[in-house]
């Protein structure tokens, strides 16, 4: 009965450190997604941070609208380019 | 101008995605507006001629002095900004000549919806649950 009640004891404890550890992996991979072959640049607004400016300045119509008004549903894609005259 | 056009090419998968696209440069109004109607660009273009979004976003290029012309441009860069105004990607390059492909861009906006999924039910705790479960009887 001790052996059976040690053994499971055990196990629960093994399996109390996976969870653990299994919420430690995820945080890890998000660190490294912020820099790869796709993002070399060592500036700018890191990921997870908020918005930095609400963008209202003028579009090609002359109209100012902010970030509530550009984003769609699960957000806006920003290009930053050196311009659209070269 | 190429990489504008490229993304005004794909804006219906972009705004299917739930997406919208805008760019940002340091052209004037009259500029944009001659480039967007020239292109049929479908998309916000941002006009930021004071540099003060791209100053804010961190990606000011301080390779030119305050008395070129070229003072105010940025580095290169894809942000993108979740619903709620949070960056949740970036795609820079450190110099003009690449970019990164719309492709990209988008595999990874379409791989992350999946992950998020994936991770919640491939929990990598789930696996020792289960026999915990099996073994409780």
């Amino acid at each position: 009965m001790r052996r059976c009640i040690r053994q499971l004891r055990t196990a629960l404890l093994a399996a109390l450190a996976a969870m653990f550890l299994s919420t430690l992996l995820p945080a890890a991979e998000a660190g490294a997604q912020a820099r790869g072959p796709l993002d070399t640049l060592e500036k700018g607004v890191a990921i997870g941070t908020a918005l930095p400016h609400d963008l209202s300045v003028p579009d090609q119509e002359d109209q100012v609208r902010n970030f509530r008004a550009l984003t769609r549903n699960r957000g806006l894609i920003l290009i930053f380019s050196r311009s659209l005259s070269w | 101008m190429v990489q504008a056009v490229a993304w005004n090419d794909r804006i219906e998968e972009v705004r299917a995605l739930g997406y919208e696209v805008a760019t940002v440069t340091y052209d004037a109004v009259p500029t944009l507006a001659r480039f967007a109607a020239r292109k049929a660009i479908a998309f916000p273009t941002l006009s930021d001629e004071r540099s003060e979004v791209i100053r804010a976003f961190g990606l000011l290029n301080e390779n030119y002095p305050s008395d070129s012309p070229y003072y105010g441009v940025p580095h290169p860069a894809i942000v993108v900004l979740d619903a709620q105004g949070r960056v949740s990607h970036r795609f820079t390059e450190s110099g003009y000549v690449r970019r990164p492909p719309v492709d990209a861009v988008l595999d990874a906006l379409r791989s992350d919806g999946g992950a998020r999924s994936e991770t919640v039910e491939g929990h990598p705790g789930g696996g020792l649950l289960k026999r915990l479960r099996e073994l409780l009887g």
